[in-house]
């Protein structure tokens, strides 16, 4: 597999690693325990299209957000997670 | 020497008979001539029986003039370079060759295990799971050490492989996959556009199954500036984006490797377009005794004779069902064969069985009418119709479909965005199709390549449809009658019968069948007989071919050697090492060390006839009553900066850091988000907006790509900047109560003074006459200590110096075994951070900051996490001190029976304290602090050991008023 990196470029996979999920967003601190729960543990495992995070971390470092196809693993958009990282190359 | 009995006088195209060539086989010197495959000169002896089978240690033969050979396969070479089930088929000849054969004893001719012929009836379908189930005991003691002796096929030397293998990342624009008629027209039509063109063939030569008259299009082909050709190089697997697998056969046709060039070279290829024309493999047919040395297939038999110039024997009888063996009576008999017979199935006429034992000697022919007539042949050419080489794209996903037309499972989909099929592969036969068609596949290639977008594929797919709709192939897979065994699977034994009975014992998918009978289990992976595997279940089940389907099939298509696969990759390559930039100074001193991660530490400095713990405990008594120094260069080191580091410190840590003043260090704890504790490590604020922080040196890379997702993911808006400086400094402890003293004379310049350097103080200053220096008065040992970082250039001066300054003060070097018996004898966790631990089991519950948001907060307060029943950390000390404990063993209450619900929790840390006088532990027991002043016992029964009675005692074990750190 390989990932465009909006930095690196086209590198491949042995260069990064995999978070998961990239559309989680980290509840408030007053969130209760529930949301906490669901953050750090509950996952869907899509058949299709994903958006996840993965890390070029052989490579320039950035958390990446990557839509991949978890059946063709087709990727068709990798972007850096930073704001104004939508810019590709 | 014996005589070449079936070499043919003037044929042999692959033959250079100028050059004869000696070689051995079981010890027998043989002739044979530069071109040969071992195979070629061993038929050219007239040797058929070159084997043994696997399961019922059956005589094979040689089978077919393929890569997927599933009969003849032997040792090669002797000593170290020795390597296992080789087929004949592939050994280029070379002089001085050795090969034996495998799978035998005593001897080929007269082997002992082939008595498991007899008892064939207990080796059938699903043999292993209906008699080696119990007893349960058994399996150990005898099942497999019985089985692992029968089992196998070659032998491995057991040494170190001489040679190197390597690696090569290539990038090319069109990848063509296949040597033959239609990937020459593939490639060469590919360049057109100018692209570069990448071909890969798995023989030696370029031309496929009949390279006569391709002589000018492969020189055409290699005279081109952007193409690239690779013999001998097989692509072995097809990965997610166009990424290939390929190994390349350097110099395997070679006694020794050339200097400086590796055996094989293993290439991982990228190509944006792909055109495969891997090409078809002809299949057998199922018949009785199909399996006797001298049955061959009819391609075989045919290259055999033009390509090597060898008569495959004397009298032949053709079986077949397809007009691919129209030429081979012909050419039989151009060589001096007899054709006794041509049995087609079409006519309705079938061999039933082959006579003979350790070669054919005749067949029993079935005509049409039922009548029987046997006939003597010393060769059976068998042609059962091709199979298209569906192997590769199966890894990618595809189901292959089956033609009732073409009677073969043919690619699903003839083309995508990014691959091209053609020739065989694509179900074409005649060379002008496989020419034209790969023309067309070239040609789409490269315009896609040039316009970046995708040429029409019209004719290209009309041509392959009215290919198919124009074929009428007759299906036939497995004789009518007869009693002998009936093999599909020759590599793994499996039989016709075999199949049936998996299915009459209920098994209907055909990757089920497969498993309980091996079939296509092989190192062949079945090329040759999972059709009629498949045949067979379609038979025994009245479903149609279609409805059975193929198995799927995974990387590799032939086996890889493990030397490909690890490359540069061993000895001491097989992982980077990490050297501090005290290394040089370590080793100049008789240091000893030690592996942790990637890392060599120093482990301890012994003296003349030390042993190991004499050494530690000196080093330990060195930093109690005088000084000692230790590298910590492999500490994590993180540079942080911005106007929001304190924030974002903040968030990351347990505990607050907002009002950690400039010019002072705290300790910090990192949880993870579920409440864990992940890290621990000192924070150093520098400047109002400047920070140094340490982490384990375990964790170093994980913190770092940990700190980046908050900083990239979480908090994108906290302006804080931080780099990785874990590379740039060198790291020297100084502990002791003289530590002071030395540091003085070490750092003229930097008031050092109690009053000016107060405990938890940072500095940046200089050292050793300007050399810039970040210090820190923290300690790991529970003494006045000072942590001293110098630029690593300057770490080995900065050793050195401290030994010179030191020396009136005692100074002693000590290494990480004295670094944990110093920790543990203070009580400071490290070992304890295991990802099971809170900050409340470690005893740190304060860390946890109350008044903010934090990593980890959230979930730490789960009830599972502050559950009071949690193993904490304790310290244990034996009721007699010599008692020694490790780490691992476990704890019970005293006289509680041993089982696992008495588990009272497991030492994290041992060590003879040489200060206390006393073997000493810190463990993680249930209810530890509540317990403290019980005695419990250590249990071990894995090292056999009688249980120890020890003390539960509060972990601090040394100085707990935390008085010296202080003085």
């Amino acid at each position: 597999m390989r990932i465009p990196c909006p930095l690196c470029g086209d590198r491949p996979l042995e260069e990064f690693v995999y978070r998961g999920d990239a559309t989680l967003t980290r509840p408030a601190a007053d969130a209760p325990m529930e949301a906490w729960v669901d953050y750090v543990y509950l996952r869907d495992n899509p058949k299709g299209p994903h958006r996840e995070h993965w890390r070029h971390a052989q490579g320039c470092g950035s958390w990446l957000i990557v839509d991949r196809n978890t059946v063709t693993h087709e990727i068709t958009q990798a972007i850096q997670a930073r704001p104004g990282g939508e810019v590709q190359r | 020497m014996t005589c070449q009995t079936h070499r043919l006088n003037g044929t042999g195209r692959c033959l250079n008979r100028s050059k004869p060539i000696s070689f051995t086989f079981d010890g027998k010197r043989y002739s044979g001539f530069e071109g040969d495959t071992l195979a070629s000169a061993l038929l050219a002896n007239g040797v058929r029986l070159v084997a043994r089978s696997f399961k019922y240690h059956r005589p094979r033969g040689i089978f077919t003039c393929d890569p997927h050979e599933p009969s003849a396969l032997v040792q090669l070479r002797s000593g170290a370079r020795q390597e296992p089930n080789v087929p004949a088929t592939m050994v280029e000849l070379y002089d001085g060759l050795e090969a034996t054969s495998q799978n035998r004893w005593p001897s080929l001719r007269y082997d002992l295990l082939s008595v498991n012929q007899l008892i064939s009836p207990f080796f059938a379908a699903g043999f292993y799971y209906k008699t080696f189930k119990w007893p349960a005991k058994f399996w150990t003691s005898l099942y497999e050490p019985v089985i692992r002796r029968a089992a196998g096929m070659g032998r491995l030397s057991g040494s170190i492989d001489p040679d190197t293998y390597e690696k090569v990342h290539h990038h090319c624009d069109i990848l063509v996959i296949g040597g033959g008629a239609a990937g020459l027209s593939a490639a060469r039509a590919a360049t057109q556009d100018g692209a570069r063109v990448t071909l890969v063939e798995e023989r030696a030569r370029l031309g496929g199954f009949d390279s006569t008259g391709l002589e000018q299009d492969i020189a055409a082909l290699k005279a081109l500036e952007n193409v690239r050709i690779l013999p001998r190089t097989m692509a072995f697997g097809w990965y997610d984006n166009n990424t290939f697998g390929a190994v390349e056969q350097v110099s395997d046709h070679l006694p020794v490797p050339a200097p400086h060039q590796p055996r094989q070279r293993m290439w991982k290829i990228v190509a944006p377009q792909v055109i495969l024309a891997t090409g078809a493999h002809e299949r057998s047919l199922s018949f009785g005794n199909n399996d006797r040395p001298g049955v061959m297939l009819a391609s075989a038999a045919e290259r055999y004779l033009r390509d090597y110039g060898v008569r495959p024997g004397s009298r032949a009888v053709i079986f077949t069902t397809n007009d691919s063996t129209a030429g081979l009576a012909e050419a039989l008999r151009a060589a001096g064969v007899t054709v006794a017979a041509v049995a087609d199935a079409r006519n309705g006429d079938e061999i039933e069985t082959v006579h003979g034992r350790t070669a054919v000697t005749g067949v029993t022919l079935r005509q049409k009418d039922g009548s029987r007539r046997t006939v003597d042949c010393d060769a059976v050419c068998v042609s059962g119709g091709w199979n298209p080489a569906v192997q590769l794209l199966a890894q990618r996903g595809q189901k292959p479909r089956w033609s009732d037309n073409l009677q073969a499972f043919l690619p699903q989909e003839m083309a995508g965005a990014d691959f091209l099929f053609t020739g065989s592969l694509a179900g074409l036969e005649a060379r002008e199709d496989c020419q034209t068609h790969g023309r067309m596949a070239g040609e789409a290639a490269g315009k896609r390549f040039a316009a970046r977008d995708s040429a029409s594929l019209a004719d290209y797919h009309s041509y392959l449809e009215a290919n198919e709709a124009r074929a009428a192939k007759f299906a036939y897979f497995e004789s009518s009658t007869g009693k002998s065994k009936k093999f599909i699977d020759l590599q793994h034994d499996v039989t016709a019968g075999d199949v049936s009975l998996a299915t009459r014992e209920g098994y209907r998918s055909v990757e089920h069948v497969k498993r309980y009978t091996t079939l296509g289990m092989a190192t062949d992976q079945g090329k040759t007989s999972n059709i009629h595997g498949i045949a067979a279940m379609s038979k025994a089940l009245d479903k149609p071919m279609s409805q059975v389907g193929t198995t799927g099939f995974r990387p590799p298509y032939r086996p890889v050697s493990l030397g490909a696969l690890a490359g540069r990759s061993r000895g001491k390559h097989w992982r980077p090492i990490l050297r501090t930039p005290l290394h040089g100074w370590v080793e100049d001193k008789g240091g000893v060390f030690i592996e942790s991660g990637l890392w060599h530490r120093s482990q301890y400095f012994p003296k003349p006839g030390e042993t190991m713990s004499q050494a530690i405990s000196r080093e330990v008594q060195a930093v109690r009553s005088a000084v000692g120094f230790c590298d910590v260069s492999t500490l994590g080191k993180i540079d942080l900066q911005g106007p929001d580091a304190a924030a974002f410190l903040d968030r990351v840590y347990s505990n607050g850091f907002a009002k950690l003043p400039v010019g002072k260090s705290r300790y910090g704890l990192m949880l993870r988000e579920d409440g864990i504790v992940m890290d621990d490590g000192t924070v150093s604020r520098l400047a109002e907006d400047h920070y140094f922080i340490t982490t384990t040196s375990a964790e170093s890379d994980s913190v770092i790509s940990h700190l980046e997702y908050c900083h990239q993911v979480l908090w994108p808006e906290l302006d804080v900047v931080f780099a990785d400086a874990g590379e740039d400094w060198a790291g020297i402890a100084l502990a002791g109560p003289r530590a002071r003293d030395v540091l003085v004379r070490i750092a003229p310049e930097m008031d050092v003074s109690n009053a000016a350097l107060p405990f938890l103080a940072a500095r940046e200053g200089t050292v050793l006459d300007g050399v810039p220096a970040r210090l820190f008065r923290v300690s790991f040992s529970g003494e006045l200590a000072f942590e001293l970082y110098v630029p690593s250039a300057y770490g080995r001066p900065l050793a050195e110096a401290l030994e010179r300054e030191g020396a009136e003060f005692g100074i002693t070097p000590y290494g990480v075994e004295a670094l944990d018996v110093l920790r543990i004898e203070k009580g400071h966790v490290s070992s304890e951070l295991n990802k099971f631990t809170t900050a409340a089991d470690l005893g740190l519950g304060m860390m946890m900051s109350k008044k903010k948001d934090f990593i980890g907060r959230a979930l730490s307060s789960r009830p599972g996490l502050t559950d009071p029943d949690r193993e904490v950390v304790v310290g244990l000390k034996p009721l007699d001190p010599s008692h020694s404990f490790r780490q691992g063993a476990h704890i019970t209450a005293r006289g509680a029976p041993l089982a696992p619900e008495n588990d009272d929790g497991y030492i994290t840390s041992a060590a003879w304290s040489p200060t206390l006088e006393s073997h000493i532990a810190i463990a993680l027991v249930r209810r530890g602090r509540e317990r403290v002043g019980e005695v419990v016992e250590i249990i071990d029964p894995l090292h056999g050991e009688e249980p120890v009675p020890a003390t539960i005692v509060y972990h601090h074990f040394y100085d707990p008023e935390n008085a010296r750190v202080r003085s």
